[in-house]
């Protein structure tokens, strides 16, 4: 039985939390809130890497440079509704995860075009095969693995920026990370 | 300790670091937000509560716009009847407040006459020279004290009250003036107090109406012409 590990369990149980340090992508998202699209566009600067991530962890290669283009448009027109600016991160990465979501539904009607599209825009086998691999984890797993294998955040960071504690995080990525071990080594992939 | 897969220091897992190279090229690259021009500035969230605020806060001030309205007549009433002839003393200091509305008059026949002032809840209006005519003649009819002053005859128990004026030759031939002999002695906390009874009737009236059901109001409205 395949255990996950939720942040509520250890929400608790995290002891050695760091003390958190001042956000600057706070003072980018009041000033986007108040109209300015030059601090919208460093915000998404700074948290497109993590949108593209939580988006390429569930909906094809080819489709995610469109939806994050999206999910940033979606970001500007409701950045009113945000509360707290410095949940920024936490705020996109929830509406790159219904993005998702809605792709799926709507994926029946577009079948034809996707395919179109990945072949248009398609990896390399190997990184295909691994990522699918890495997506057939479960969800805590597969969407920390992305962020740290595919766009090169560290568990820090992942953790910053999805609103995650940094203990979920780190035991997410080792029981990820373990989990991908045992599927190439099972699966006969070599990479 | 240092972990190579949680913050990339110490020695690095040679596993790791292939799936880095290799899953790498899968990454975001770099570019710039396209924002169409004709995308709106983001808005605030409204408050839905202000809406409520501003409700609560026009009631308010149409129950107070229809206190003033109702105790405007009263001094106007006051300013154009004439002084009454009759001495301050025939009117005993305990009488209770009266407004001008509807004041009926009626004579006693036992000796010394005795004028019983019946008055209406202040919600009532009617037009001063129809409110005379039928003082007038209720003051000629001379109905027993009972009958008028039965609670349910006139209106609501808490509407009516009762003073006796004596000297009932004196006073003055519209019962209105004689109301307005008897308004000089009020107590502005008795004026408050009928304010505050206006106010709250107003507001029950708007009350009603607002739930759409004002067909008991006119009905009472009928029932008191």
């Amino acid at each position: 039985m395949l255990e996950v590990e939720t942040t509520s369990q250890l929400f608790f149980a995290e002891a050695g939390r760091e003390a958190p340090q001042a956000d600057p992508s706070a003072a980018l998202a009041e000033a986007a809130r108040a109209g300015d699209r030059e601090a919208f566009a460093r915000l998404y600067g700074l948290y497109a890497p993590l949108v593209h991530g939580v988006l390429l962890a569930r909906v094809p290669y080819g489709e995610v440079g469109d939806l994050v283009q999206d999910v940033f448009l979606v970001a500007f027109r409701k950045l009113g509704t945000l509360r707290d600016c410095s949940r920024f991160g936490p705020w996109v990465a929830m509406i790159a995860r219904n993005r998702a979501m809605d792709f799926h539904r709507r994926a029946r009607a577009t079948e034809e075009l996707h395919e179109e599209i990945e072949q248009a825009a398609r990896p390399s086998a190997e990184a295909a095969e691994a990522l699918e691999i890495i997506r057939a984890l479960p969800e805590a797993y597969r969407e920390t693995l992305v962020l740290r294998l595919v766009e090169g955040m560290t568990g820090p960071e992942i953790a910053e920026r999805t609103g995650l504690q940094p203990a979920s995080v780190r035991v997410n990525l080792h029981r990820g990370m373990k989990l991908l071990r045992e599927k190439l080594g099972t699966g006969g992939v070599r990479v | 300790m240092s972990d190579y897969l949680w913050d990339k220091t110490g020695e690095a897992d040679p596993e790791v670091e292939r799936l880095e190279g290799l899953l790498g090229s899968l990454a975001h690259k770099a570019g710039r937000l396209e924002l169409p021009p004709e995308v709106a500035a983001p808005a605030r969230a409204g408050r839905p509560r202000l809406a409520w605020y501003a409700a609560a806060a026009a009631l308010l001030l149409a129950a107070l716009a229809g206190a003033l309205v109702a105790l405007r007549p009263a001094k106007l009433h006051e300013a154009r009847v004439p002084a009454p002839q009759s001495s301050p003393a025939a009117v005993p200091s305990v009488a209770p407040s009266v407004t001008p509305e509807a004041p009926v008059v009626k004579e006693r026949e036992e000796a010394p006459a005795v004028v019983e002032v019946v008055r209406h809840a202040p919600t009532r209006r009617r037009a001063p020279h129809a409110r005379a005519k039928r003082e007038g003649l209720s003051r000629r009819r001379a109905a027993p004290p009972e009958v008028l002053g039965t609670p349910g005859v006139l209106g609501t128990p808490e509407g009516l009250e009762v003073a006796r004026v004596e000297e009932v030759e004196e006073v003055p031939r519209p019962a209105r003036a004689v109301a307005a002999a008897l308004g000089r002695g009020f107590s502005v906390r008795r004026q408050l107090f009928n304010a505050l009874l206006l106010t709250s009737t107003k507001l029950k009236e708007v009350q009603r109406k607002t739930q759409g059901a004002d067909a008991p109001a006119s009905d009472e409205r009928n029932r008191s012409r």
